[in-house]
């Protein structure tokens, strides 16, 4: 799963909590990983949230993974502290909302959150204000599913305690007292991941079968669709490789593949 | 229950708007300017929304009738569709609105006055010929009505325009508000089944198959008259005995008078829609079998389609007269018609 955190402040919890090491080659935004988490530094602003997250999304660049965009905001009726999900996401450019998808339970306040352009010193509205949500939103969802992208922000200021007067050093206690709220949704987000993720052992087989014969890319597509059908109707595995290794040709290995899974092409 | 509701801004204060945000206090409520920002955008699973589906509140601005296919028709001529709701509760592996919408999301669409007008309007352009409308084409008719409210809205209106027929589409077993109505024999309330087995694994959250007989002949015993829709017929194992057996449970305590048609309709989705289905569910069994393209359709391959048609049309015809048997050649439209 992924992260675009705007400072490293506010990243600084989460990285503790999954015990991410920086990535030492050479990169544009520093990046912390372990095998299933990664997070991005963006720094502040738009420009930055988008490109740190093709960057990402370019250096780990598996389909449909699942992305958070987490850090601070401000807002206009919420208490300091509060930690919320963005049920709507709006650019103060004018470019259309954006809706994550509301699938992950949860009892964390629901908001609107507006990304402007630059630093806010009111809060005309009651609805979040942050710098990086909608061109993060923007570029995550080329790569992956509405369902699998997520803002959510911890309010470090409103209108009784204006963003001028916040202390940058209570942002790691901010961030810090939110992870209870936030590593649910993460848990929740990866197995979302999981479930439309391609099963592992059609891969492997798919892999497999492709490596015995000289494949052309039409032969693979077909090869591939009847492994798929194959997997769905419950033909051994063993079978579907026998059929592809004993064969002598690639034409053959389709041929004979079609053969046995025809068989069970009907309906238990 | 509904833990999401969209909105568009304009339909806020609309009666029946209102009348859901008061039935449903705990739900998020997020405004939209149009149900489109929400429903259509790109890189959407359907299948994760399939597990919480948000409820949307719009206003129809477009089209409110369609015409209906000629194959599709129950013996009128003068055929109609509308939606006033797209998505379903339920979750039937074999259903084309997953390969249709981008969303599984529920748009209500709450404008139900401006549906009734034109129903109203195509019923008085004939008034020697009965009109006929489908309101369960992108949607179960019956199965969110207490988020709906449909039917109740509905009812009053057919109850005073013998000339206006309406099909209810339905596998829902909450037939209350048919229950507590008088019967109307303009209102034909179809359900549709298949058996047993193949239910228990392509209808997901649908009632058991006994449990809508009983609900069909309960409301057929009320004075309503019923359809029977064996649409999509699935190819299986056992097709034959499967069939016999589901045909002679649906028959067996139902007044014969209180039928008034029973359909057969073969499994065809257009081919940009099938792929979508597959793609979705590719570990699904019943995407990989006998299908075919023919024209911009994927089917059964024709002679698994003629056989298993012509083996159900004889046995429905020992059950019911010929008249009342209808066959839906085609009960898809193709994408952008």
């Amino acid at each position: 799963m992924n992260f675009v955190v705007a400072l490293k402040a506010e990243a600084t919890p989460l990285i503790q909590s999954f015990g991410l090491s920086k990535e030492n080659a050479p990169s544009p935004f520093p990046v912390f990983a372990n095998d299933r988490h990664r997070i991005v530094l963006s720094g502040v602003g738009k420009e930055l949230a988008a490109k740190a997250t093709n960057f990402l999304s370019e250096r780990f660049s598996n389909p449909n993974q699942a992305w958070m965009n987490f850090g601070l905001s401000g807002h206009g009726a919420l208490a300091t502290g509060t930690v919320f999900m963005a049920n709507r996401i709006l650019d103060d450019c004018g470019d259309g909302p954006f809706y994550p998808t509301q699938l992950l339970a949860h009892d964390l306040e629901s908001s609107a959150l507006q990304t402007c352009s630059s630093p806010v010193s009111d809060y005309p509205d009651p609805i979040g204000y942050d710098m990086e949500a909608s061109a993060f939103c923007s570029s995550a969802s080329l790569v992956s599913i509405r369902e699998l992208i997520q803002v959510v922000k911890v309010v470090s200021d409103n209108s009784d305690h204006p963003a001028g007067s916040f202390d940058r050093s209570s942002a790691g206690t901010l961030i810090k007292g939110a992870l209870p709220s936030i590593l649910p949704l993460v848990d929740q987000l990866e197995e979302l991941a999981q479930r439309i993720a391609p099963a592992q052992r059609l891969a492997g087989l798919v892999d497999s079968a492709l490596s015995h014969h000289a494949f052309s890319e039409t032969q693979r597509h077909q090869t591939r669709k009847l492994l798929t059908h194959a997997h769905a109707l419950g033909l051994p595995e063993k079978d579907a490789l026998k059929a592809i290794t004993v064969a002598k040709s690639a034409k053959q290995a389709i041929s004979e593949l079609r053969k046995i899974t025809e068989l069970r092409r009907t309906l238990p | 229950m509904i833990d999401v509701i969209y909105h568009e801004e304009g339909i806020l204060d609309h009666p029946r708007t209102q009348e859901i945000l008061r039935r449903n206090p705990q739900a998020t409520l997020i405004p939209c300017t149009h149900y489109k920002d929400v429903f259509n955008p790109g890189r959407q699973s359907f299948r994760l929304q399939k597990q919480k589906p948000s409820l949307i509140l719009a206003r129809q601005s477009g089209p409110l009738l369609h015409p209906v296919p000629a194959t599709y028709g129950i013996g009128g001529t003068r055929n109609f569709y509308f939606s006033h709701l797209l998505n379903c509760l339920y979750d039937c592996r074999y259903c084309f609105l997953q390969g249709m919408f981008p969303s599984a999301h529920y748009v209500l669409f709450v404008n139900y006055d401006d549906f009734q007008g034109e129903i109203l309007r195509k019923t008085e352009e004939s008034a020697d010929e009965p009109s006929w409308f489908f309101s369960g084409y992108d949607c179960d008719s019956l199965a969110l009505e207490n988020v709906t409210g449909f039917a109740n809205a509905f009812l009053p209106l057919f109850a005073k325009h013998a000339n206006a027929h309406l099909e209810l589409r339905t596998k829902s077993v909450n037939l209350k508000v048919l229950e507590k109505s008088d019967p109307l024999p303009n209102v034909i309330t179809a359900f549709s089944f298949t058996p047993d087995k193949i239910s228990n694994q392509l209808e997901h959250k649908v009632p058991s198959v006994s449990s809508r007989i009983r609900a069909m002949e309960k409301i057929a015993g009320l004075g309503w008259p019923v359809g029977v829709r064996i649409d999509p017929l699935i190819d299986c194992k056992n097709f034959e005995d499967r069939y016999h057996t589901l045909f002679d449970k649906l028959f067996a305590n139902l007044p014969p008078d209180s039928v008034h048609s029973v359909s057969l309709g073969t499994f065809r989705v257009p081919v940009s829609y099938f792929k979508k289905m597959e793609k979705l569910y590719p570990e699904e069994p019943l995407f990989a079998g006998k299908f075919e393209k023919r024209g911009n359709f994927t089917g059964y391959r024709q002679e698994v389609e003629q056989a298993r048609s012509a083996f159900c049309r004889d046995e429905l015809l020992k059950r019911i007269p010929k008249e009342k048997l209808f066959q839906c050649e085609t009960s898809m439209k193709e994408p952008g018609k």
